[in-house]
């Protein structure tokens, strides 16, 4: 710059020395935003392979079970998962252990896991069934992270960690079924008291209880602490 | 000049400074979001967002803290200066994308409200981002001239003073959140490179705003002539005189003639116009004379002169 240039805002033109620098920074600026967007947006973490088939609405016919969350076991004997709307458990369910379903909604899906969520009011009823086939495994003692089904199968990518820690606490508090992602394998957690324990969702834990399947569930159920 | 408010008083410089603002988020956003899809195609679009407004915003605000030190260091990066408002408000306007994408994102549609959600979360780092952003809507819907005169010059400067206090938030904010989550050293890097930036800067300018500024060489200038310093409003004549060097104001206090293209005759600095002599150790003029301008503190060090940013308080 020149000594005498000085730069009075208002006025339609800068001086021509302080316009150099100005530009210069400009582009530096946009420059490195171009190169930090990129390069930020890379350097995430890597996404799961899940999926939400949001609005795409399907028919679904099984047995409905409600625990140790409400989920219906489907002709090929697989097991989905109901969830409510939003960050709540479904309702639909209640009342109606054992009995035939037909009930409409979309899927969430992750690495082998289904869940549903359900429309609301859509559910039809038929009739009962006999209780579902549990195995008990054993006693196991296994590190994870208590993740809430909904938003870790695919409705929200990421569905666990610190970043979605908050958000499965509120899904866990609204009844949404609770899941224990373990190095090995993810089970669906049963007796752990979401409201009491919110400190331990989304967060590296240690939990002791027995291993079972429930029809086609892998459970993990807590018992006496 | 008038009185009355305008929403903004538009010309070419400011529009020129907001559509460099306003393409530039755009084109970040646009790379994030775009890029993001492309690479990730698992991620779904509200992440992306979410995660493209708060970065955004979050490196938008070192800038809009960084421009007032670089202009102290610098007066050429002035012209940044002149609308960091609209700066200011861009990066809120940012936040609040950020911050009311999440607030839906993480919880609404629960057993509660979103807010008492928010409110009473466990994993801390959310909160810390709303007292941020509570912050940040506090300085930018006072942005405008109009709260500068109801709250006061002062009184609006240390409203904005706590824009120190939302960036240590939101760097506590990314830190406890996104930085647990994401394994990438990029990312704790850019956090802690933002951080020394803004910090150095700050303590480079106030280093320089309370010491000394260089003039030039010795040499360039004339025994007993001066060479003209500006500093912000103020115009400093520097002298050579014997050896020594002396800064006086420039302003001579007779009609305001410009002192330093005097000369120093018989010890005196004279001024060009109209003769009127002032002592340069004391600005004063000799006696019976009682006319006096501004003194500065000189220095030499390694050739260079250097004067105090200040002027000598008066002992007269
Ligand atoms: C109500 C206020 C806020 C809430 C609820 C909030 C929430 C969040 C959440 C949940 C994340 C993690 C998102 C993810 O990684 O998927 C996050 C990250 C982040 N936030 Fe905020 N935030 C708020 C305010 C702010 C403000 C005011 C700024 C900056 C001006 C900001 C900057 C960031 C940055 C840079 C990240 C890391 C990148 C990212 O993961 O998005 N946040 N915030
Ligand atoms: S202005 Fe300096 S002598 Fe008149």
């Amino acid at each position: 710059m020149r000594e005498d240039e000085f730069y009075i805002g208002y006025l339609p033109q800068a001086p021509a020395g302080v316009r150099r620098v100005v530009r210069r920074v400009a582009i530096g600026l946009l420059t490195m935003g171009a190169v930090l967007s990129v390069a930020l947006v890379l350097g995430q973490m890597p996404f799961a392979a899940a999926s939400f088939e949001y609005g795409m609405v399907r028919g679904f016919d099984g047995v409905l079970y409600e625990r140790p969350f409400p989920h219906v076991v489907m002709e090929d004997g697989a097991s989905y998962l109901l969830a409510g709307a939003g960050k709540l458990g479904t309702r639909e369910a209640m009342g109606h252990d054992g009995r035939q379903v037909r009930l409409r909604g979309s899927r969430v899906r992750r690495a082998g896991m289904t869940m549903i969520e359900v429309e609301t009011g859509s559910a039809r009823f038929g009739s009962g069934h006999g209780p579902e086939q549990v195995t008990v495994l054993g006693r196991r003692r296994l590190r994870g992270e208590v993740v809430d089904g909904k938003c870790y199968l695919g409705v929200m990518n990421p569905g666990a960690g610190q970043v979605h820690r908050d958000c499965a606490v509120r899904c866990l508090a609204g009844g949404l079924p609770a899941l224990f992602v373990t190095g090995g394998e993810v089970l669906v957690l049963e007796g752990f008291d979401a409201k009491a324990r919110r400190n331990e969702v989304g967060v590296p834990l240690t939990l002791e209880g027995v291993r079972k399947k429930v029809g086609g569930l892998e459970v993990l159920e807590l018992t006496g602490r | 000049m008038s009185v009355t408010y305008a929403a903004v008083q538009w010309n070419r410089q400011k529009k020129l400074y907001d559509s460099v603002i306003a393409g530039g988020v755009a084109l970040y956003l646009g790379r994030f979001v775009g890029v993001g899809a492309m690479v990730h195609p698992q991620a779904t679009a509200e992440t992306l967002l979410i995660r493209g407004l708060g970065t955004a915003a979050f490196l938008l605000l070192h800038v809009v803290l960084s421009i007032g030190p670089l202009t102290r260091l610098d007066r050429r990066f002035l012209p940044l200066l002149y609308n960091r408002r609209h700066l200011g408000v861009t990066m809120f306007t940012l936040a609040l994308g950020h911050g009311v994408f999440s607030l839906v994102q993480f919880h609404a549609l629960g057993d509660v409200p979103p807010l008492v959600s928010l409110l009473t979360a466990p994993a801390r780092f959310e909160q810390l981002g709303l007292a941020a952003l509570t912050i940040l809507f506090l300085m930018a819907a006072t942005s405008h001239d109009f709260w500068l005169k109801l709250l006061t010059p002062p009184g609006w400067k240390r409203l904005h003073m706590l824009v120190y206090l939302a960036y240590a938030l939101l760097v506590a904010h990314v830190s406890l959140g996104a930085l647990q989550s994401e394994r990438n050293p990029l990312f704790v890097g850019v956090v802690l490179t933002g951080a020394c930036v803004v910090l150095g800067l700050h303590v480079a300018a106030w280093g320089a705003g309370r010491g000394y500024v260089e003039v030039c060489e010795v040499e360039r200038i004339g025994e007993n002539r001066a060479v003209l310093l500006k500093l912000g409003d103020e115009k400093i004549a520097v002298f050579r005189h014997g050896g020594k060097v002396s800064a006086i104001s420039n302003v001579c206090a007779h009609q305001g003639g410009p002192l330093s293209e005097g000369k120093i005759v018989d010890g005196c600095v004279t001024c060009p116009w109209h003769g009127y002599q002032y002592l340069p150790e004391t600005g004063a003029s000799p006696p019976p004379f009682t006319e006096k301008v501004a003194v500065y503190e000189t220095k030499v060090e390694g050739g260079k002169v250097l004067v105090s940013r200040c002027a000598k308080t008066s002992s007269i």
